[in-house]
């Protein structure tokens, strides 16, 4: 399969040695090398192909989904820092070590692309055609964002944390700017990430520190965080004012919408993924097969997922693996037995706890957002 | 982001009356063009002459260097080549097993599924050129799986 390790690659990688200051080990920053589908290979956009996902409940460092806005930034730990000013009373300036005294958690998010999906946008929509792959589970470990505000004692004017990474614009095209409001930057499992799966974090992933937004769509979980702002608005610029944002309501395909009537895109909708069989396979009469995928909802919990066989006449309830956590996915099993010769459609339906399902009929938006219609997969059927 | 020098959008311009595929020149010459990103952002979008002159202004304002003068020309070359008419994305689509079947899977059925490939009836230095378009718009290859690939192509899958 696709090595991503090119030779330039592999060069630029050896180039990311890293002493942890203080730290007491070396160590070199895992780059992602495996088997995924580059849609860009500068910037770095990699997804995961649906029948990798489909190995294991947490996905591997090198398997896991990889996205950026602009080159990757190389980083050197010993003169790293993360800063934190703006309206705070203590403005902090953190080395690693200084992170690390924090008390640490650990916790297992899926993060999910907000255009995952958009290829299949009608009509077309630019951007990262995305299929169904751009989204993942891994463990983070780190401190709480809370934490660190709190030791920089926030302002009654702090409404929101503005958030930059090590990753720097090229010419005049803008800087990756984001912010979350104050509420989501102090609950209690927002986390800045320093361990991906038990290691440190692949520069591909935002070595060495990751925002880690549970359950919102992954544009929000900041990569290579250098410097948080407290300010009492949201950030200016592009990539908060312009991009990641959807309309305030159902638009006809191919509308343009008025930028005031565009809100941000916070948290995840419910979703489901076939991950096996793929779309067009071939099976024989006479044996069961197992569907079977994966289901998430971001900051809700999934409460079932619904599989048909017959286009969707007829529904039944699948089998969720024990494997859950709060913020992550679920994968779900049907145990299926064609009755006939035939080409059939399967369609997976996932609910949540919030009363939400997934609809029937994608709907449409300028960026190609939140595509999460339910999933189909055609399996063809011979004696 | 683009930077369009004005001899290369000449060339654009002089290629573009071909369709997609058949001008290596044409191929080589965007590629070239491309200074803040590869190709492939540019060969993966599926956007009508609106689309693409909204995409243009928007790498203009973040400092793309285009001539006004040249702006229709690209726009044109690029809705004709980059538009909604080709086949999309066909990526966990199951396919014949074969060695070289992954490669085909993830290096091509990203951009589009196997419907061109399969309409094509080519020998080996017929795919080698085909896949060598193909990398110039920025299809992630391995140097090692090459032959694996068009072994598959080869076969008819």
């Amino acid at each position: 399969m696709l090595q991503i390790a090119s030779a330039k690659m592999s060069d630029s990688i050896n180039r990311r040695q890293f002493v942890i200051a203080g730290g007491g080990f070396l160590f070199q920053a895992a780059a992602t090398k495996t088997d995924l589908i580059v849609r860009s290979d500068s910037p770095t956009d990699f997804e995961t192909p649906v029948q990798l996902l489909d190995k294991s409940w947490i996905t591997p460092n090198d398997v896991h989904y990889v996205r950026a806005h602009l080159p990757t930034p190389t980083i050197r730990l010993d003169e790293w820092n993360l800063t934190i000013e703006g309206e705070v009373n203590q403005p902090l300036k953190l080395t690693m070590n200084d992170i690390r005294s924090f008390r640490e958690v650990s916790q297992t998010v899926t993060l999910e692309c907000s255009g995952n999906g958009r290829a299949f946008a009608d009509p077309p929509v630019p951007g990262i055609q995305w299929e169904k792959g751009a989204v993942g589970t891994a463990r983070w470990t780190g401190v709480l964002l809370r934490d660190v505000l709190a030791k920089a004692q926030l302002k009654t004017a702090a409404k929101h944390v503005v958030l930059n990474g090590a990753d720097t614009p090229l010419r005049t095209t803008p800087d990756f700017i984001r912010s979350i409001p104050i509420e989501k930057a102090t609950h209690p499992d927002t986390m800045l990430a320093y361990r991906m799966n038990g290691e440190n974090i692949p520069i591909n992933h935002g070595f060495p520190i990751r925002l880690i937004v549970p359950g919102w769509e992954a544009a929000a979980s900041t990569k290579w965080l250098t410097n948080i702002r407290v300010s009492e608005a949201e950030a200016p610029g592009f990539f908060m004012q312009t991009a990641y944002r959807i309309p305030n309501r159902p638009v006809a395909p191919g509308a343009s919408v008025d930028p005031k009537d565009m809100v941000p895109y916070t948290a995840l909708d419910v979703k489901s993924i076939f991950t096996s069989p793929l779309e067009g396979a071939t099976v024989r009469t006479g044996a069961s097969i197992e569907l079977r995928g994966f289901a998430w909802a971001g900051v809700a919990d999934i409460t079932r997922v619904d599989v048909s066989t017959d286009f969707g006449r007829t529904w039944t309830a699948a089998t969720l693996d024990s494997d859950r956590a709060k913020y992550t996915w679920r994968r779900f099993r049907y145990s299926w037995k064609p009755p006939r010769h035939g080409s059939f459609v399967a369609v997976s339906r996932a609910t949540d706890s919030q009363g939400r399902t997934q609809p029937v009929v994608a709907s449409w938006n300028p960026a190609g957002y939140i595509y999460n219609v339910v999933d189909k997969v055609r399996i063809n059927v011979e004696d | 982001m683009l930077k369009i020098s004005a001899a290369v959008l000449a060339l654009l311009v002089l290629t573009s009356h071909q369709a997609y595929g058949q001008t290596q020149a044409a191929s080589s010459a965007l590629a070239c063009t491309a200074s803040c990103h590869g190709p492939s952002l540019i060969a993966q979008q599926r956007l009508d002459a609106a689309g693409w002159t909204r995409e243009l202004n928007k790498m203009i304002g973040w400092g793309a260097t285009v001539a006004d003068s040249d702006k229709d020309a690209l726009v044109a070359f690029l809705a004709r080549t980059f538009n909604n008419n080709r086949p999309r994305p066909a990526s966990s689509k199951a396919l014949p097993e074969g060695k070289g079947m992954d490669v085909f899977q993830v290096s091509c059925l990203n951009c589009h599924d196997e419907k061109p490939a399969a309409a094509l009836k080519l020998d080996r230095a017929g795919w080698m050129r085909v896949l060598d378009r193909m990398m110039s718009w920025g299809a992630h290859v391995p140097a090692d799986r090459k032959e694996d690939l068009i072994d598959y192509l080869l076969k008819g899958f």
